[in-house]
């Protein structure tokens, strides 16, 4: 007979992409998965394994399907963040998504309201997404998802902004070597979506790498490109957040960021690792890697804080 | 042939979706996704599931099952139908009467 099953992470990333589709479509809101195995599948990033799932959700729903998510046993993961004490570096930290876990899943969903780098106001982003979209077989099923350029631009998009990774670089390499390969009628139509979502410029690295034209679109607010510049200049360097916000705090309160950089709650230093057991060791160990990092790339992030704060406008 | 379980066709229900990669089958119902849990299936039971996806006559099935695990038809017909009968019970898989040429 057959028995509940222990899901692998493979199997709930996949199977968790028809759940989430299904409580859209009964709640009527518009989804797209982006990244993971659309993604793979639609060639725009190397098939490698994702530990979540995400989604672009229209604006105005997220409320309507984080409560659909929360009625089949999903709940928000850390929603006091430690982002929280980030109040004027949180502008290049482009907040755009909601994280929700559930007991029985080894994987989270992360349900974005926003992608960064899309420059053009989010009802246009998701509309123009929406209107060319495609759909992608993923469990058995076919799931809507960003075509193969939309999921081009996300995906590009992505790895630039924390370029720092190994894996986002690899992203990066395949997505210029498929553009290589786009007609020259298919990078056009980049470009003219890559116009209409604001990311012409956020994209241009990739972009003129591949001989894409670049375009200049509507949306081009430059203190919003500022912030991306900053953002993708220091992505790669773990403190600049924290050394960014240090400079713009007075000294009297700066004691207590110290103390809550130093110190992450439990439950945010677990979020970025997916299935690890919260044992002490096991935090003692992710907080003494976290602080080796973080003394290692202290003289870059000094650079980078000072730099972001010269550009303020 | 006045047994359901043989006059009718078994076919996967359209509110199941699934994750298998050769070694094991995993299904979930969708139907009512507050309540669907996760549901494994593993050796001879992935073999019937993905049987029935090629033929819904259950004697394909049992000659698939059987193949597959070098075992005389008669020797697995009553597991392999109370099988099918337990999926059916929770909504995987549904009947429909055979459509004869």
């Amino acid at each position: 007979m057959p028995e509940t099953a222990e899901l692998r992470v493979s199997e709930a990333v996949e199977l968790a992409h028809p759940l989430i589709s299904r409580l859209a479509e009964r709640e009527g809101i518009r989804i797209l998965f982006v990244k993971g195995p659309t993604a793979v599948a639609l060639g725009a990033r190397p098939p490698r394994p994702s530990s979540d799932v995400d989604v672009l959700c229209e604006p105005g729903g997220m409320e309507r399907l984080g409560a659909a998510l929360a009625s089949c046993g999903w709940r928000r993961r850390a929603p006091e963040g430690a982002n929280k004490h980030l109040v004027h570096a949180s502008q290049y930290l482009f907040e755009h998504s909601t994280h929700y876990i559930h007991d029985d899943w080894p994987c989270d969903l992360d349900l974005h309201y926003k992608f960064p780098g899309f420059l053009a106001p989010d009802e246009i982003v998701f509309d123009t997404l929406w209107a060319r979209r495609a759909h992608v077989a993923v469990a058995s099923v076919p799931v809507p998802a960003a075509d193969q350029l939309g999921q081009v631009a996300v995906v590009g998009l992505h790895a630039l902004r924390d370029s720092g990774s190994g894996l986002l670089a690899a992203d990066l390499g395949l997505l210029q070597a498929a553009l290589a390969e786009l007609s020259p009628e298919a990078k056009a139509d980049l470009g003219r979506l890559t116009a209409a979502t604001g990311s012409s410029e956020t994209l241009r690295p990739l972009l003129e790498r591949a001989h894409v034209p670049v375009a200049t679109g509507l949306w081009n607010d430059p203190e919003a490109l500022r912030r991306w510049r900053v953002r993708t200049a220091s992505s790669a360097i773990p403190t600049s957040s924290w050394l960014i916000e240090l400079r713009a705090t007075r000294w009297p309160r700066r004691p207590a960021l110290v103390w809550h950089a130093l110190f992450l709650p439990r439950d945010v230093l677990l979020s970025a690792h997916v299935g690890e057991g919260p044992d002490w060791r096991r935090v003692a160990r992710l907080q003494a890697a976290r602080w080796l990092r973080a003394a290692r790339s202290l003289p870059r992030g000094l650079k980078a804080a000072s730099r972001a704060d010269r550009e303020l406008p | 042939m006045t047994d359901p379980t043989w006059r009718d066709g078994w076919h996967r229900a359209p509110d199941v979706v699934f994750v298998d990669d050769g070694e094991r089958v995993v299904l979930l119902n969708l139907r009512d996704p507050r309540e669907g849990r996760p549901r494994l299936l593993a050796g001879p039971a992935a073999t019937v599931w993905r049987a029935i996806e090629r033929s819904n006559l259950i004697e394909d099935v049992l000659e698939t099952v059987a193949g597959q695990f070098g075992v005389p038809t008669h020797q697995i017909s009553i597991d392999v139908e109370a099988f099918l009968r337990a999926l059916e019970g929770e909504g995987l898989v549904y009947r429909r009467p055979r459509v004869r040429p």
